[in-house]
């Protein structure tokens, strides 16, 4: 069965062409690592999937489950069962931490939970998570460390069950023990039918949660889309190979430096 | 309304319309004022003085419509006088909202502590001016002072005007104001978990405004929950 279907996707940023037509098709159960140089628009894909408004669809189409989802809202994609593991988590001033996952929680349900079902949930989430129960208490992101707003993402994502989740370079920020944790949770999601679409630059991540598939953005493209055994070759060699193999340019304008994504450079202008 | 609180005694006086509040609070009494703002409020002034540790309690909540404007000017005039001033208000739609408020440290060891919240909606304007005086030879006073705005739309706006005014050097004084805009990444993140923008707005709001309800009785913490919901249109 195709969970999320994507064809010829063509997507803007500010006026800025970004994603030139990704064609990627996720099937249910698949584990699948996204590469791609900086600034090729990973994180776009991401963004478009889950509709943020700055990112504007010029061409093609997204179903999730044979559902359009491109006129759907943001909220309405989340309740179908997408979930997206954001790369830079805001922190939201004024926030409480538990109020707003009792609510993202409830929204979900028919009836609201009791409040005694919550909290057996939630403390069992962070232990899970090996996180202190009183980051419940705290103000959602505010003054976490990377680290610890990471660890924050796939809390939610246990929480919330997804059909599909998408994380953005999830292990960035994470100590060693911090993404051994959080490849657990991860693998513990798929294992219970969570679908994977998986952001990152190492392959420390990638040999823990064993993607089925690979797949390589260039350009704003899917240019490969295969093994997992891509994962390791493109760890040990960089890109520079498939520039040669695939006889395409490998557009180089776009990067600045280590962390900038298409996005922030077309935003800068 | 004129309210004397005599010497050890203790009073609780809650408000809940239009008018004016002149106080004094004796030796070694204390006073709890509360005020809860549901319907229009035009002008309103405080008044007040605190004797030899003497103790006011203030807390407002504001939920109000249209024009609103609070003048408060208390006055800590002999030693050991401990104030704490507690506001939150929620500006929506056009409404235009102002709150002055000052302490005024005229002997030492006094205390003082103001906190105001606000959240501004639509096109609203919310602007909070705190002055903490500590007046000369009021040796050991201890004044702090901290606001906190949150705008959400680009036609609201928020002000904040916190002013420490130190006549005397061996004193403790702190301040605090910020005015946070809500962004679209803020927005979204709540969104990309399910919330609607109202949702979104709504959860946002009670975050700052909530805590003051736990200062009224159940009946008032229902309406302030009911009206923050009210003015998110959840």
């Amino acid at each position: 069965m195709k969970s999320l279907v994507i064809k010829n996707l063509h997507v803007t940023v500010d006026g800025k062409k970004i994603l030139n037509g990704v064609t990627l098709a996720i099937n249910e159960g698949d584990n699948i690592a996204l590469l791609g140089p900086n600034g090729h628009g990973k994180s776009t894909l991401f963004m478009s999937i889950m509709g943020h408004p700055k990112y504007h669809i010029t061409q093609g189409s997204i179903t999730f489950n044979n559902k359009d989802i491109k006129k759907l809202s943001v909220d309405e994609r989340s309740k179908l069962g997408i979930f997206l593991g954001l790369q830079n988590p805001s922190e939201v001033p004024g926030v409480n931490n538990s109020d707003f996952l009792k609510n993202i929680m409830n929204v979900r349900r028919d009836k609201p939970m009791s409040l005694f079902t919550f909290y057996k949930e939630l403390e069992k989430a962070y232990q899970e998570m090996e996180m202190p129960f009183e980051f419940a208490n705290r103000n959602l992101n505010e003054g976490f460390s990377g680290g610890e707003k990471k660890r924050n993402e796939i809390l939610q994502m246990l929480l919330l069950n997804p059909k599909l989740a998408m994380l953005d370079e999830i292990d960035s920020g994470l100590d060693v023990d911090g993404i051994n944790q959080v490849a657990k949770m991860i693998n513990k999601k798929h294992k219970e039918g969570t679908s994977l679409l998986v952001i990152s630059h190492y392959a420390r991540l990638f040999n823990l949660i064993k993607p089925n598939r690979a797949v390589v953005m260039v350009n704003g493209k899917i240019v490969l889309d295969g093994k997992p055994d891509l994962i390791k070759r493109i760890d040990k060699e960089g890109y520079e190979w498939i520039k040669n193999e695939l006889k395409i340019e490998i557009n180089k304008k776009q990067v600045h430096s280590i962390g900038t994504c298409a996005t922030k450079v077309a935003l800068k202008k | 309304m004129n309210i004397k609180v005599k010497q050890n005694e203790t009073k609780e006086i809650l408000v809940e319309d239009n008018s004016s509040i002149n106080f004094s609070i004796a030796e070694n009494a204390s006073l709890i004022l509360k005020f809860v703002f549901f319907s229009p409020i035009k002008n309103i002034s405080i008044n007040g003085e605190l004797k030899k540790k003497a103790k006011l309690k203030a807390v407002v909540a504001d939920f109000s419509n249209g024009e609103a404007k609070m003048n408060a000017k208390i006055l800590l005039n002999e030693e050991g006088a401990n104030a704490t001033w507690d506001l939150a208000s929620l500006a929506t739609k056009k409404d235009q909202k102002q709150f002055d408020i000052s302490f005024i440290h005229n002997k030492g060891n006094t205390k003082a502590d103001m906190n105001n919240y606000g959240v501004a909606l639509n096109a609203s304007r919310l602007v909070f001016s705190g002055t903490n005086h500590i007046q000369k030879k009021a040796k050991k006073s201890n004044t702090n002072q901290s606001a906190k705005i949150i705008v959400f739309d680009k036609d609201a706006s928020g002000k904040a005007n916190p002013i420490l005014r130190i006549d005397e050097n061996d004193v403790l004084a702190s301040h605090a104001a910020v005015v946070g805009r809500l962004n679209d990444e803020h927005l979204f993140y709540l969104k990309s978990r399910g919330l609607t923008e109202e949702e979104a707005k709504a959860l946002i709001v009670s975050g700052y405004l909530k805590p003051i309800a736990k200062n009224f009785d159940t009946n008032i913490q229902n309406k302030i929950n009911k009206m923050i919901m009210e003015k998110c249109h959840v």
